[in-house]
């Protein structure tokens, strides 16, 4: 095989960067909040891969500046019902996205490339170092900083493939979105598996539960664990610096599980377990085409970001509808209301779809998609507005939602598009939803530097921009 | 003179860089020459391969395998061997993709984080459970696993067993006693071996496949791995699974690394019916079939019998080499082909069996067809699209499965080629025209499309054709880089099967697996040249590739890497 190709263990380890999962422990949901105390205010990002089509003349994303009417724009059409609650922003620039450029992988110029795109989305910023294949960034990520002013971890979570990549190089987009302090952190999947870990758990206020009807066998006898971490030890006494690592992080989730095992449910205010995601949901979609249970399992990633925020285990959440350069198909998994053209998405979702300049009906294709991942901006809006903080406020009023695209276009033809689409929704106690605003080519920094005020993040800027829009 | 130590220190300056360069090898042979270096840093071939010596030498890296943490299908099979369950808790777990290497079982690519572990942790209770409820039962797991009245000195023997067989090795007196604490814990016989198993199958050292040894954490340093660790690296390689008794007991006597004892472990595990692991990641991975493979996994315009039918010649084709030992060249020049009545109806060709739904051997290829590589079930999973083919898709797997030569990624902003005929604009060749005057493009695209052209005459379901969208003529003809023509596919395999690259890439492909890690360095491939060129003779089999690759330095030695 060709040298160029990374090395998974060796990236990880070569230059101190790993991949982290944020700890179970620090999900862990917070005490139970005094009726009347200000209520939490949340972030979610929503990453649209790819690219889509949106040029000038035809900006099917964009509606007229101004309050939103229910004439809205093809892709939102569907979706009038929701006009209170989201607001469009047109013409944004990025210029860390834009200058970022790198050896690695296809990337280089203005806007083209994914590498760029999925790396400055939510840290702004260019690329530790252009020529290594490591893809990190300094510092952390946006989601990653309104995470560490509440004291708590993001929850990252993908609905990406594990080997997307263009051309079926292997390169798992999703772990670059999110960052914290320079390292990457790991998206969960799996969305049974996710419930099963952090929410499971939870348990309500009122008369004490009964006990699990069937408690671990480590509940009764600690020991068990004990060899494992005695062998890991003995193991890393006779094994190589590499090995040791990997070691580490086995160590490091055999304590996590250690405190799954021995922890109980945390009294929360008007927190509950919720119910489990269907089996189904689980190691699916995450390589080969999209099955039809894709809506299915980014509902129920969506479910939890509802229960998150009402258990107040986090408030920072960063989700990717699916990796960027994904060759997959997207076998009918778009509702037929929602069908523009009467186009079929059996075409590749990358280059079938986004690259809209090289297939029939790619205009009507990318549109298509696009209220496909709207739909879904949408049910977790509504299901956000349906939960109710303590002082009776709908969570969504107190929660930026941040949903779009970074690739600037799907064709790679920027110079025809008329700007990268862009939603934001929620956050009422605080913003203005319900309109369309021209950021006349804002930096993305200085939106994120306004959203971080919102947030209560106390940022002396952010990315070097202090410029406050108003929203 | 120079000191061990400035040696070392000195490997230790040159750092990563070194290990993947002649470089090295030129080093330590000078060091040699000037007498300086202990015995112990050079690994003579366990083989003895004259072949391999001649193009080599005999000191050549075995290279480092990074610690090997259990896929989940690995996982699944060796708790069925060791706990005699029919369950594959695996499938539970999260899914394992492709390393470097390009298959799953990629050391480096396998790591560990919570989700898993606690999946592992699930998983462990619920297989002690299992072993519990089958205590009433005749040959069930319980009374297979203890085979004593319980007792204080059953439960050591058990133990010891158990955990023998879990470790892979026999347990030191340490961990037996670990062990014999966590049953005292528990109160109760079945209790406590239920909570042994659990921590057995929670411990790194089941999980896990790993070398130790003196000079493991010596940086550069080659040392032979021993024989229990010779035994797992064999039965994973072969198996997918832990040792069985007999390996075991080959591990145990100290034999297992002698020449005539490993060659005829070999020819015995691949007759096993284990050995059916190791045929699906051939097909699964190596023919990338996974998809097509998949029964949920339906394709537009191809009827879903067909396309099992398609898999399932693969797989007879697959279990035909290895379990009649033919030659692994087979796959790219093999002149029969396997059919069930299904797929003989879709290669248009006489079905000869009793039974429409057993494939039977056809003593020829469907026409136009060699090997596996032109079967319907390969052409499909390669075509790129289900309504028309992409020839540098094609292209590219035979560059990458056939030639081990996978370009890289193309350069930004390149415009996407529509392959469609319908949609106008010439031919898929005319369309790839552009790269032959392209410098920055040739480079890459000489071979890819040359061969993804000279497969044109297969649809997007492998089907012979001739014309594209009934009228077009297609014109399949090519030349090599080499300078050697074609006129039809079975002319282009015959060339490419010919040529040393092919030979050494798919010995490389199959070692690959059989290290659990990419063969990148300069030694691996002066080995797999030499073993598919040089060692391997016409008549040579499957079990003699397998025996030549578990011969090497690379897979009965280890490189040291520093703490």
């Amino acid at each position: 095989m060709s040298n160029w190709k990374i090395n998974r263990r060796q990236f990880i380890t070569g230059l101190g960067v790993a991949f982290t999962l944020p700890l179970l422990e620090s999900l862990a949901p917070r005490k139970a909040r005094a009726a009347g105390t200000s209520d939490p205010r949340r972030f979610v990002s929503l990453y649209m891969p790819s690219g889509t089509y949106n040029v000038k003349g035809d900006a099917v994303w964009y509606p007229p500046a101004g309050a939103l009417t229910k004439n809205l724009p093809l892709v939102l059409a569907p979706f009038a019902a929701n006009i209170a609650d989201f607001s469009v922003l047109m013409h944004p620039s990025c210029s860390a996205r834009d200058a970022t450029g790198s050896h690695f992988y296809q990337v280089t110029g203005r806007g083209a490339g994914h590498v760029s795109a999925v790396t400055t989305w939510l840290s702004q910023t260019g690329l530790t170092d252009p020529n290594s294949s490591q893809c990190s960034v300094p510092g952390s990520s946006f989601d990653q900083l309104v995470a560490d002013a509440n004291k708590g971890s993001v929850l990252v979570m993908s609905g990406g493939c594990s080997s997307g990549s263009v051309d079926n190089t292997p390169f798992d987009y999703s772990n670059y979105v999110s960052y914290k302090n320079g390292q990457p952190l790991e998206p969960r999947k799996n969305p049974v598996d996710l419930y099963k870990n952090v929410f499971a758990n939870l348990v309500t206020t009122g008369p004490s539960m009964p006990p699990p009807a069937h408690p671990s066998a480590f509940a009764r006898n600690h020991s068990i664990l004990d060899t494992a971490t005695a062998d890991i030890k003995d193991l890393q006494s006779k094994l190589g610096k590499n090995d040791r690592a990997k070691l580490d992080d086995y160590f490091t989730s055999v304590r996590a599980l250690e405190t799954k095992l021995t922890g109980g449910g945390v009294v929360t205010n008007g927190c509950s377990g919720g119910s489990a995601p269907d089996g189904s949901l689980n190691n699916v979609d995450q390589n080969g085409d999209l099955s039809a249970s894709y809506i299915a399992r980014v509902q129920a990633f969506f479910d939890m970001i509802v229960l998150a925020f009402k258990c107040d285990v986090t408030r920072s959440v960063s989700f990717m509808f699916d990796g960027d350069g994904c060759q997959r198909h997207l076998n009918g998994a778009v509702p037929s209301d929602l069908v523009y053209g009467n186009v079929s998405l059996t075409a590749e979702l990358h280059t079938g779809i986004s690259h809209y300049g090289q297939n029939a009906n790619g205009r009507e294709k990318c549109i298509t998609r696009d209220r496909l991942y709207m739909m879904l901006m949408f049910y977790l809006v509504n299901k956000l507005k349906g939960a109710t903080d303590a002082s009776g406020t709908p969570i969504l009023d107190n929660t930026v939602i941040v949903g779009g695209f970074n690739v600037v276009d799907g064709n790679h033809n920027d110079g025809q598009v008329d700007g990268v689409p862009l939603v934001v929704a929620g956050g009422r106690s605080f913003m203005h939803p319900g309109n369309c605003f021209d950021l006349g080519g804002a930096d993305m920094k200085d939106l994120f530097y306004t959203l971080s005020t919102y947030l209560n993040l106390g940022l002396p800027n952010y990315q070097g921009s202090k410029k406050l829009l108003s929203l | 003179m120079i000191s061990r130590g400035t040696a070392l220190a000195t490997s230790l300056l040159w750092g990563r860089a070194m290990e993947r360069t002649s470089f090295k090898v030129l080093w330590l042979g000078a060091l040699l020459t000037a007498g300086c270096l202990p015995a112990a840093m050079l690994g003579p071939d366990p083989g003895g391969d004259p072949a391999i010596a001649n193009e080599c030498g005999t000191s050549y890296s075995p290279g480092h395998v990074s610690i090997h943490r259990l896929t989940n299908d690995e996982y699944s099979n060796t708790v069925r061997d060791l706990l005699f369950t029919t369950t594959r808790p695996g499938d539970a777990l999260p899914p394992t993709t492709a390393g470097f290497s390009g298959f799953t079982n990629d050391s480096d690519h396998l790591n560990v984080y919570e989700d898993l572990v606690i999946g592992y942790y699930d998983a462990a209770e619920a297989l002690a459970k299992e072993v519990l409820a089958s205590k009433a039962q005749p040959d069930g797991a319980y009374g297979r696993i203890v085979r004593c009245a319980p007792s204080s000195a059953c439960a050591e023997s058990t133990v010891a067993d158990l955990g023998r067989r879990a470790f892979r090795r026999p347990l030191a007196t340490d961990e037996k006693a670990a062990l014999m604490s966590v049953f005292a814990a528990s109160g109760d016989f079945d209790t406590g071996l239920s909570d042994v198993i659990i921590s057995l199958l929670v411990s790194p050292k089941f999980l896990f496949n790993y070398v130790s040894g003196p000079d493991a954490q010596t940086d550069a340093a080659a040392f032979r791995i021993d024989n229990y660790a010779l035994a797992s690296r064999l039965s994973y390689f072969l198996w997918q699974s832990m040792p069985d008794d007999a390996l075991f007991a080959r591990a145990d006597d100290g034999t297992l690394n002698q020449p005539d004892t490993l060659k005829a472990e070999v020819v015995r595990m691949l007759k096993d019916g284990k050995s059916a692991a190791f045929e699906t990641v051939l097909r699964n991975e190596w023919a990338g079939l996974a998809s097509l493979a998949s029964p949920a996994a339906t394709r537009p315009g191809l009827d879903d019998a067909v396309r099992m039918s398609m898999v399932g010649e693969v797989d007879a084709f697959l279990g035909d080499i290895i379990h009649n030992d033919r030659s692994f060249m087979n796959v790219l020049t093999g002149n029969y082909s396997f059919v069930n009545q299904t797929l003989a109806d879709y290669y248009d060709m006489p079905f000869t069996g009793a039974d429409a739904a057993q494939f039977v051997r056809a003593d020829s290829s469907p026409n136009h067809r060699r090997g596996i590589v032109t079967t319907a079930a390969v052409l499909t999973a390669t075509a790129g699209d289900v309504l028309y083919t992409h020839p540098v898709k094609r292209g590219k797997w035979v560059t990458a499965r056939i030639l081990c030569s996978e370009p890289p990624p193309p350069p930004p902003d390149i415009p996407v080629i529509d392959f469609n005929t319908g949609a106008g604009g010439g031919t898929p060749r005319e369309k790839l025209s552009a790269h032959a005057n392209a410098p920055a493009c040739i480079g890459c695209h000489k071979t890819m499309d040359v061969v993804g052209l000279g497969l044109e005459n297969f649809d997007s379901f492998g089907n012979w054709r001739q014309l594209y969208d009934g009228s077009v003529p297609i014109d399949a003809t090519g030349t090599l880089p080499d300078g050697r023509s074609f006129t039809d596919p079975f002319q282009m395999y015959q060339q490419i099967a010919s040529g040393d690259e092919a030979k050494a890439c798919l010995t490389q492909q199959i070692m690959s697996y059989a290290l659990t890690r990419a063969m990148s360095s300069h030694d691996d491939k002066c080995v797999t040249h030499a073993i598919g060129n040089l060692s391997l003779g016409p008549e040579a089999t499957f079990s003699d590739l397998i025996v030549k690759i578990v011969s090497t330095n690379q897979f009965q030695m280890q490189t040291g890497e520093a703490p």
